[in-house]
């Protein structure tokens, strides 16, 4: 199972086992409505055992679910999503993969439309900015690529990383009334700590934009993070105190997603700039700590500008315009 | 050739009759290449080695070249150039020509490797192959990996790591292989 997509009958079987989950499923049933053998429903259900789902029963009485499991499966997104709505058309699942932004990378447009989601249960190699790692403890948290083909000039792309920002935070509120902080470009707190990164990658030619791939990683339940992400990162669940569906936040992410999508394609980068502006408090007069990759200086934010890019007035009085780096608040 | 041609647009400039007899003239002496200055247009024509254009150069300020006159095709007329294109084995260290530059089509912050610790991309005298990674263009956490359009050598690198970068800006220049 590790590093393939899932079979789409294996999807339907846990669809099956949800279906059904209050009562006991006999094997035979199961094997005719997915399609496969006896053996084959044994074989899966050992696998999604192996994979943490809880399932109760053997081949012979039947099976039944444990618990409901917050597996994001595809047939448990898809009768959610709107036939008009492009974010989240197509799914292509994971239980286990090395990063789903490798995966979205490599696949062609005919393979992968706009709009493609590709979700993973666990990621072995998730990655941050500049070969960081980023933490995919399995179940817990939202690790998805989304593909986007974008009708932008790859000069005027940057400002996605902005709106795919605003869209976790807006998504976040939507699934938990949790009222998270965007820290410029998107990394999304709540109580300052992190709970979504967003890795934004890019194929493109000097005037052509082939593909803008959003890899968003949003920690939803765990329990508790890595002794080196202490005070720094943290999950929905940790801050809010209570477990959350993935699903419902997966669903929001990708309504917002939708949403903000649109709202740049037809309205531009302002409509973007304006709202982020008024979600985010590192926006205006926030003394940072800002780090480039030459320099480091402290500096106070005076808004962004068109292209999403992050005004900042050094202590020493001089005026920058950041357009790569990473601010830090000072207390 | 003839001084007072009829139909000339210009005091002091060519027409494409003038081109035409000056490359029959060629012929005839059996000249290789040729190059002429007059009223601050330059005229540039060579002719054998099998036809083959010579490579213009990728800088905005250089000009087409004459490609060598066939039969069919008569000369171009021409705008003035500057510089003088080359085989690219001449290449010069000052200029770029027959060399492609890749340029950014990005505003951002240029990063020759994936991580800081990493090894670089690409170094200098690298053989790179079309859809080799050549390095990334940061912008608001956006990564644009700029992969190499042709295949070739890695003959100048204008960027440092970490530096800030305009979009349109060179950043390498590599000489094409030679396809057989």
């Amino acid at each position: 199972m590790p590093f393939a997509p899932t079979d789409h009958r294996l999807d339907r079987l846990i669809y099956v086992l949800v279906k059904n989950a209050t009562v006991v499923v006999p094997g035979p049933k199961i094997a005719s409505e997915v399609g496969v053998s006896r053996a084959t429903v044994w074989t899966w259900i050992e696998r999604l055992r192996e994979a943490g789902v809880r399932i109760r029963g053997h081949a012979r009485r039947g099976y039944q679910l444990a618990a409901l499991p917050d597996v994001l499966a595809p047939s448990l997104i898809r009768p959610h999503v709107p036939p008009q709505q492009q974010i989240g058309r197509k799914i292509i699942h994971y239980f286990c993969v090395g990063s789903t932004n490798d995966v979205a990378l490599e696949l062609s447009p005919r393979d992968a439309p706009h709009g493609t989601l590709i979700l993973a249960e666990e990621q072995t190699a998730g990655r941050g900015r500049m070969g960081r790692t980023w933490h995919s403890e399995r179940f817990s948290g939202i690790y998805s690529s989304i593909i986007l083909r974008p009708p932008l000039s790859p000069a005027a792309a940057p400002i996605l990383t902005l709106m795919a920002g605003l869209a976790v935070r807006e998504a976040v509120w939507a699934s938990t009334g949790l009222s998270a902080d965007i820290r410029w470009p998107n990394d999304v707190l709540l109580n300052g700590r992190k709970v979504s990164g967003i890795l934004t990658e890019m194929r493109a030619e000097m005037d052509r934009l082939h593909t803008v791939v959003l890899g968003i990683g949003i920690n939803v339940n765990h329990v508790r993070m890595p002794a080196e992400l202490k005070g720094i990162a943290s999950s929905l669940a940790l801050e809010g105190g209570q477990r959350y569906s993935r699903l419902q936040v997966l669903l929001a992410l990708l309504r917002e997603l939708e949403q903000h999508y649109r709202l740049l394609i037809e309205g531009g980068s302002s409509v973007i700039v304006e709202r982020w502006m008024a979600r985010s408090s590192y926006a205006q007069g926030k003394h940072l700590r800002v780090r480039t990759a030459t320099s480091e200086y402290m500096a106070t934010s005076a808004g962004l500008d068109l292209s999403g890019a992050l005004r900042v007035r050094r202590d020493d009085g001089q005026e920058e315009l950041l357009v790569a780096g990473e601010v830090v608040e000072i207390k | 050739m003839a001084n007072k041609t009829p139909g000339r647009r210009e005091e002091g400039s060519w027409d494409l009759k003038e081109i035409q007899e000056l490359i029959d003239l060629l012929v005839d002496r059996e000249i290789a290449e040729f190059e002429m200055e007059k009223s601050g247009m330059r005229i540039r024509i060579r002719r054998g080695q099998g036809g083959e254009p010579v490579r213009t150069a990728a800088r905005a300020a250089a000009g087409p070249t004459v490609p060598a006159p066939t039969a069919e095709t008569p000369a171009p007329f021409l705008p003035p150039t500057h510089g003088t294109p080359a085989p690219a084995e001449a290449t010069a260290e000052e200029s770029t020509e027959g060399l492609y530059i890749v340029k950014s089509p990005i505003v951002g912050t240029f990063y020759g490797a994936s991580a800081p610790n990493a090894p670089p991309f690409v170094k200098l005298g690298d053989t790179v192959q079309v859809g080799q990674v050549l390095c990334i263009i940061e912008a608001m956490k956006l990564m644009n990996e700029i992969e190499s359009e042709v295949a070739g050598e890695i003959v100048r690198i204008y960027a440092e790591n970490g530096q800030p970068v305009e979009y349109g800006q060179s950043l390498f220049a590599i000489k094409p292989s030679v396809k057989k």
